[in-house]
């Protein structure tokens, strides 16, 4: 698993755009032309780092909103980035 | 197919037109100039030429005139005579406006034309405007067929049946469902709306199968404005159905390509650039494909149709909206 930070934030590639649909998000690669749906869970964790807020201010604000410890909220954020990673939508900002 | 859009000028007005961005309509230039894309009002012969040449360089197998109003250009009798040189059928789309000259240069055409007629609802037009598409039609007769844009759910379709037998036209109507425009402001027909014209579409191919008249849907349409009974019971009725959204390939007067009109504003491109055709819709292909694999509506998220590539979810603008992304292809952002 990939090891975040606190103040790790993400790019979202330009070629990548982004739907809400019924409280999910899909995200469409322009450019390979695949896209991914997130769960509502995954699609809150996406919206705050997505709107430019770190992974610890996200955490903060998921396990206020999910009532979810932090770790377990970490952790879940962490897997969610590897993957988005691997698909390439998105990149870690430099520190 | 790549359609030749010899003149941006129109002698009608519909709320829908979805050539909006690129015609300019004769009362509003007054004597005619040039749209504010800057394309001139008529294709000069000369790139008449280089089109036709670009058309049969792609394989082409029909030569598709439109506009505007393409009887409007002043040397269309000298275009007819390049196509019919070229030995390929002419596809003219037309909206009936057009003089007795032209009808019967049309008529006495010695290439194969088909002539499509793009009629508004009369009791929504102009009395001396149809009136003049009448005797088009009459005089067409079955080079002439209907073709119909659903922009409103207030019309009744059964005068395009009456049309057709009265006129002697060809039994068939090419159905188009009004699209939105990227980057302009037309009359469209919301999705929200698409169920019910599915269900009077279905209703209506009954009426067609019982007068032997053929409907074809044309792009645009989603597999889910139909239940599966009605799709039997429309493709039993001999309607073409389809649910298409692909670059067409539209050439402007100027030589500028496009896309297709919904399109038209946006990632315009010079003919002299690309080889074939074939080459323009790999280009435009890349640059709005992914949208057609995520269609418009949230039920396109997932929807076997929309993975079996069977159906793209409606017009590629619908889908571009739902993300948001108009802005990204306006002409300044393009720019930047």
């Amino acid at each position: 698993m990939t090891d975040l930070e606190d103040s790790t934030r993400i790019i979202v590639p330009k070629q990548v755009v982004a739907k809400e649909v019924g409280g999910e998000m899909v995200l469409l690669d322009l450019e390979r032309g695949s896209y991914f749906k997130l769960n509502v869970t995954a699609a809150a964790l996406w919206r705050t780092m997505a709107a430019g807020q770190t992974l610890g201010e996200g955490v903060r604000q998921l396990g206020e909103r999910f009532e979810a410890p932090e770790e377990t909220l970490r952790r879940e954020m962490a897997l969610l980035l590897e993957d988005l990673m691997k698909e390439r939508l998105v990149h870690l900002a430099p520190a | 197919m790549a359609n030749i859009l010899i003149t941006n000028v129109c002698n009608r007005s519909c709320p829908y037109c979805f050539a909006k961005e690129k015609v300019k309509h004769e009362q509003s230039v007054g004597k005619v100039g040039s749209t504010s894309t800057g394309a001139p009002p008529y294709m000069s012969l000369d790139d008449f030429d280089k089109a036709l040449e670009f058309l049969k360089r792609s394989r082409c197998l029909v030569i598709s005139l439109l506009g505007g109003e393409p009887t409007t250009h002043p040397q269309f009798d000298k275009i007819l005579s390049r196509v019919s040189a070229s030995g390929l059928p002419l596809k003219l789309f037309s909206n009936g406006l057009m003089s007795e000259d032209t009808i019967r240069r049309l008529v006495e055409f010695e290439t194969q034309v088909s002539v499509i007629v793009n009629v508004n609802d009369p009791a929504s037009s102009p009395v001396a405007e149809v009136a003049q598409v009448r005797r088009t039609l009459a005089a067409l007769g079955r080079k002439a067929s209907l073709s119909y844009n659903i922009y409103s759910l207030d019309a009744d379709w059964t005068f395009l049946v009456g049309l057709i037998l009265e006129q002697g036209l060809e039994r068939a109507i090419r159905f188009g469902v009004a699209m939105p425009i990227l980057g302009t402001r037309n009359v469209y027909m919301p999705l929200e709306h698409y169920r019910e014209v599915g269900r009077r579409l279905a209703v209506f191919s009954n009426v067609c199968a019982e007068h032997d008249i053929a409907a074809r849907l044309d792009c645009g349409f989603t597999a889910c404005m139909f239940t599966h009974e009605e799709m039997g019971r429309m493709i039993c009725n001999g309607t073409d159905v389809s649910f298409r959204c692909a670059p067409i390939i539209d050439i402007g007067t100027d030589l500028r390509v496009w896309s297709c009109f919904p399109l038209s504003s946006v990632a315009n491109c010079r003919l002299e650039d690309f080889k074939t055709r074939q080459d323009l819709v790999d280009f435009y292909d890349k640059m709005f494909g992914a949208y057609r694999r995520v269609g418009s509506l949230p039920a396109c998220i997932g929807c076997p149709q929309i993975r079996r590539q069977l159906c793209f979810g409606g017009c590629v603008v619908h889908s571009i909206r739902s993300f948001d992304q108009e802005a990204r292809y306006t002409p300044a952002a393009v720019a930047g």
